[in-house]
């Protein structure tokens, strides 16, 4: 039975199919672009537009008067009309032609006949491909005949088309082209580059601005190809605003494709979102299906399965290839929704249907029987596939992935770890070559790996191998390459020597892992129920509690969030360290707790251990100092002028800390500005900031979530810009409000204020986690110091500092805020 | 005397030149203008022209963010508003895949405060408004000759926050936190306001009732959908733990914009201390008794001053 809604869904339009990244699909659509443009485009724009009569005017009098029919007065005329109507560049074109020699015009238009006709023999390939590699020989020699010919001739254009068409056969046999031999790919991405060059610079010779647009688009996507993404950013920007300049929604959005797909497969989620946020605009998802495949992929790793069910219900493909992939990714979200007869009944269509798509289907099918928990079956059905030969990049490495899933559920963690291992490093090698739509950090290739990885470690007998998949996985795009991986190895090793040892977590979408190493060798590796989504969903409970002076439901989210945190077999492994220092990485969500509200058992964890908290491993630069003799540099307190309220408690604060310690005068009111700041961050010094935190969209949303701090004046002083200042230094105190805060990102940890630190080397930091009061603040910065003017460490002297405010009858909302970061 | 405008032209001149009752005649005008031309928290109806532009976002004209701001807030409280805009947008596309649960739509309860100038009123709002304004005059009268020795609840200070050391605007979705079942009806039935989306064609709150546990999904009960920011929940919900999960319909794709949890409480005690307050009073008591939302919906009724939209901006709870 249909569904309800099905009935009101709307039936996209027949897919574009010039906008997909298959090239063998888009090559049976005509892919110069002409000043023409989908007029319903056109409407989201207010600036003036021409009509799609004034347009098709235009250029059947370009046409009339290139074969010697025309009259100059007739096309000068429409090129005035389509100029006041936002289009100039018609007005060059129509200047070109007309002070043209009209024998030399007529030639060029026969050249134009003779360019149309290969064309043609390429669209008809595309749906009858015959003996495609000979065809495409003698079209190209055609081509390259063409160009020869016209070298000299006074209308480039026929040469430009000529050029481009090569380019797009030279660029689409490398993105099929899987087992060309490295000598041969690199010939063909040469021989595209200078066809591309060549393409604009003949366009560029008459005028004609919008054909350029496909030769800049496949130099995006040969860069793309090779493998270099800063290059193919560039050109996708370009692309994008070179097509905003001639009006082109087609391929704004295909500028807006290939920067969603070089943002995924870097693994920034920030500017996926953006970019996703930019092409919903130009155009909506049910109208392209590339545009709701991405959007749908990406609420998917966003862990949101029911919104991306919705677009995809929304959004159905028309296009028998497209409706593959549709039925292969409802099949996922219906999966990850938890609906498996329905996401059985998806995958049997997508078999029946499409049977000549054997990679999906198998990997579609494999995935459903570990989820079905038939793990013998799946097993059975990926090895008999394996070793994945004929298969895309992406999909061997999934494959792999579930194979090590499903090794690992049936009890056979040394095969699965062969599996896993095998899949990271074929992301690793993936990574230098073209990426799919899918991603490294993507659902099942991310930190569900590593947690996989990690458990089928511990199993094997490897136990630092167990934390450096945890680790690897959650350190940035560095983290997993070799030198890397070292790096971490010998950090895990480190660590564990130290005190008690060392405790790493990792919060996949299905379920979390903590892994511990102990000193004497011995440690635990234990699950822990619920996915990402479900522990992101604790903390948020326990942090609005106590925002909102709800301190006894705090305390029972925080109780029962730690009886899940701490499993018996942890606990017992643990135990025998009681009363020394313990290393805790905090990945995922735990980075926005309040790690020293957690309970051990029946006791405060902080009574059981001395928690030394890291959000993620990293090395302790520099030896511990005397924390009472350490130098200090104080900023802060500026006078804001604006809608914000100036700071006194933090003036009076700084100032007062400045003459215990004896620093000379404090940078406040006028001195709290850019200048102070980047001195006293690069003395060397321990630093205590107190002003405020700020958003601004002058910041970076990506690497920062567009934090800043406030300055004299109201002047914003962006994260980056602290980032490139900060030096290694004992200790950095940022007492603003939710210093410790910002956007989480799988991989990459907190991505705000206090990673400008913790990247420059700063070895321990007090941040807070929700936004403070001056006054408390002011409380808890002089009593943290008094604490450490008794030489106690950074995280001895925050729980003090809590302490006191505590005694003093301060909420829990205000003394719990201050947490210490670092290694002491 | 409340009734003066009724009276014939020489009839009230007459009582103007009352030795007695014309003064009093004179600051019940006085306060009567006051109230119908002047007072600040008391705006026009946005021009049918802006409401097209708040409405239809796109192709509607240009629209400063602050003329916005002033429109999204005035909405809830304006019923012939809030209908012409949520009928200029497209509707978004229906569920999928769980059905919300629908409840009646329920007439909103009149508000404190009416727009002194806007679309002719019926006849029951017309009775209701000019006896508010009337109760109204008569207190600002009572006010200004009567006895000085003030209670608790004529003060007219507003609550303080404290500073806090950030410029982060708090994300304006409300409500967040626990807030009052009606007196009455033991429901909840507010707004939801949620945060402005540029260009998103609607939004859509998601409702999951939950048990009080930090893990526990719940179950979701309710999905509302508008094409503006500012939603009137369908159907009350009963006293207990709910998840409010929102979204901005972009292209027709879900995105989401941010989650909170609510909860919803009876308390007969606070409503009956409530009873005989009126105006910043009932602000006072709410927000000094940790019920912020329900504060906060007091104050977002009452006439504008600098007061009150300081209290507002900066509430972080």
């Amino acid at each position: 039975m249909n569904h309800p809604a099905q009935s009101q869904r709307r039936r996209a339009p027949k897919p574009n199919a010039q906008r997909t990244t298959a090239f063998r699909r888009s090559l049976g659509v005509a892919a110069l672009a002409a000043l023409s443009v989908p007029a319903a485009l056109w409407a989201q724009r207010s600036v003036p537009q021409p009509s799609q009569e004034s347009l098709a005017r235009f250029a059947g009098e370009l046409e009339a008067l290139r074969s010697g029919q025309g009259d100059g007065r007739a096309l000068a005329s429409s090129a005035r009309d389509l100029a006041e109507a936002g289009r100039a560049d018609a007005q060059r074109v129509a200047q070109f032609y007309i002070g043209m020699d009209a024998e030399e015009r007529t030639r060029g238009w026969q050249a134009e006949q003779d360019f149309f006709a290969l064309r043609a023999r390429v669209q008809a390939a595309a749906i009858d491909p015959g003996d495609w590699p000979a065809e495409r020989e003698a079209i190209r020699a055609g081509l390259l005949a063409l160009i020869e010919r016209e070298s000299g001739a006074a209308d480039p254009s026929p040469s430009a088309r000529a050029h481009a068409l090569l380019a797009r056969l030279d660029v689409a046999r490398l993105d099929q082209g899987t087992t060309l031999a490295p000598s041969d790919r690199s010939e063909l991405e040469r021989r595209a580059a200078h066809h591309c060059r060549s393409a604009r610079d003949l366009f560029e010779r008459a005028a004609q601005r919008t054909p350029q647009l496909e030769p800049l688009w496949l130099q995006a996507e040969l860069a793309r190809l090779a493998g270099d993404a800063g290059g193919a950013g560039h050109a996708y920007r370009e692309l994008g605003e070179m097509a905003a300049q001639v009006q082109s929604p087609d391929y704004r959005a295909r500028s807006l494709q290939g920067l969603v797909c070089l943002a995924r497969e870097r693994g920034d989620v920030v500017q996926v979102e953006q970019y996703l946020g930019l092409w919903a605009q130009l155009e909506p998802p049910q109208e392209h299906w590339v545009q709701a495949r991405e959007q749908a992929l990406h609420l998917l790793s966003q862990d949101q399965p029911r919104s991306a069910l919705d677009t995809l219900w929304n959004c159905q493909p028309e296009e028998h290839a497209q409706r593959a992939e549709w039925q292969a990714l409802l099949a996922s979200a219906l999966r990850r929704r938890g609906h498996l007869p329905a996401a059985r009944r998806a995958i049997e269509r997508l078999r029946e249907e499409f049977p000549e798509e054997v990679e999906r289907g198998a990997l579609g099918e494999a995935f459903q029987l570990c989820e079905e928990g038939r793990l013998a079956e799946c097993v059975r059905a990926l090895r008999a596939a394996a070793p994945f030969e004929d298969w895309s990049p992406a999909g061997r490495v999934q494959a792999e992935v579930l194979l090590g899933q499903a090794l690992l559920q049936d009890g056979q963690p040394v095969a699965a770890l062969e599996s896993l291992e095998a899949a990271r490093d074929g992301a690793r090698d993936w990574q230098a070559r073209r990426l799919g739509p899918g991603s490294v950090s993507g659902e099942w290739l991310g930190l569900h790996a590593a947690v996989l990885g990690a458990e089928a470690a511990w199993l094997a007998g490897r136990s630092t191998d167990a934390s450096l998949w945890l680790e690897s996985l959650q350190a940035g795009p560095d983290g997993w390459q070799e030198e890397g991986l070292e790096r971490l190895a010998r950090l895990c090793e480190q660590a564990r020597t130290q005190g008690a040892g060392l405790v790493t977590f990792a919060f996949g979408p299905d379920h979390g892992l903590a892994v511990y190493l102990g000193p004497d060798g011995q440690g635990a590796c234990a699950r822990f129920e619920g996915g990402r989504a479900d522990w992101t969903r604790a903390v948020r409970r326990v942090r609005e509690a106590i925002a909102q002076g709800q301190e006894v439901r705090a305390q029972m989210l925080l109780k029962e969030i730690s009886g899940r945190l701490w499993p018996e077999a942890l606990r017992t492994a643990l135990a025998p360290g009681a009363g020394a220092e313990l290393t805790l990485v905090a990945h995922g969500p735990l980075q926005h707790l309040p790690m020293h509200l957690l309970t051990f058992g029946d006791r405060p964890l902080e009574q059981v251990f001395s928690p030394r908290w890291l959000t993620r491993l990293d090395g302790a630069g520099g030896t511990t100092p005397a924390w009472s003799q350490l130098s200090w540099r104080f900023v802060g307190a500026p006078e804001v002028h604006g809608e914000l309220p100036d700071l006194p408690a933090a003036r009076a604060e700084l100032t007062e800390l400045a003459q215990r310690y004896g620093t000379g005068p404090a940078a406040v009111g006028p001195a709290c500005n850019a200048g102070a700041l980047q001195e006293a961050m690069q003395s060397g010094s321990a630093l205590h900031l107190a002003t405020h935190l700020v958003r601004s969209d002058s910041c970076d949303p990506v690497g920062y979530s567009s934090q800043g701090v406030l300055l004299q004046g109201g002047a914003v002083l962006c994260a980056e810009r602290l980032a490139d200042w900060a030096r290694p230094t004992p200790l950095v105190y940022l007492g603003t409000c939710s210093s410790g805060t910002g956007r989480l990102l799988d991989g990459e940890g907190t991505l705000g204020l206090a990673r400008a630190f913790v990247q420059g080397g700063t070895r321990n930091l007090i941040v807070t986690l929700w936004p403070v009061e001056d006054e408390t603040a002011a409380a808890f910065g002089t009593a943290f110091h008094a604490a450490l003017a008794q030489n106690h460490p950074p995280s001895v002297a925050a729980a003090l500092a809590r302490e006191a405010l505590r005694t003093e009858g301060a909420t829990l909302a205000n003394w719990a805020a201050f947490v210490h970061l670092g290694h002491d | 005397m409340a009734y003066w405008d009724e009276w014939k032209p020489a009839e009230q001149a007459r009582l103007q030149d009352d030795p007695v009752l014309g003064p009093r005649l004179r600051r019940l005008q006085a306060a009567e203008a006051w109230l119908h031309l002047e007072a600040p928290g008391a705006p026009p109806c946005p021009e049918p022209e802006e409401l097209f532009a708040y409405g239809v976002r796109f192709g509607g004209g240009e629209l400063e963010e602050s003329r916005r701001e002033e429109i999204r807030e005035h909405l809830p409280w304006c019923d012939s508003c809030r209908a012409e805009v949520e009928s200029l947008a497209t509707p978004p596309p229906s569920p999928i895949l769980d059905l919300p649960l629908v409840g009646p739509v329920e007439t909103p309860a009149v508000p404190m405060h009416r727009p002194a100038v806007g679309p002719g009123p019926t006849g029951t709002l017309l009775g209701l408004r000019r006896f508010l304004m009337v109760a109204a005059a008569a207190m600002l009268i009572w006010l200004l000759a009567g006895p000085r020795n003030r209670s608790a609840w004529q003060d007219q200070t507003w609550p303080n926050w404290p500073a806090v050391r950030s410029g982060e605007t708090p994300a304006n979705f409300h409500p967040r936190g626990k807030v009052l079942a009606d007196a009455h009806g033991g429901l909840w039935q507010g707004t939801i306001e949620l945060p402005t989306v540029p260009h998103a064609s609607g939004y859509r709150v998601r409702v999951w009732q939950h048990g009080a546990g930090a893990f526990d999904t719940g179950e979701s009960i309710a999905q509302w959908d508008s094409a503006v920011p500012t939603l009137r929940a369908a159907a009350g919900l009963a006293p207990g733990h709910y998840t409010f999960e929102a979204y901005a319909l972009l292209g027709g794709v879900e995105s989401p914009i941010a989650a909170h949890e609510v909860q919803v409480h009876q308390a007969p005690a606070i409503w009956s201390q409530l009873e005989d307050q009126k105006g910043i009073a009932r602000v006072r008591t709410l927000h000094a008794d940790g019920w912020f939302e329900d504060a906060r919906r007091e104050a977002l009724r009452l006439p504008d001053s600098a007061a009150r939209r300081a209290y507002l901006e900066q509430a972080r709870y």
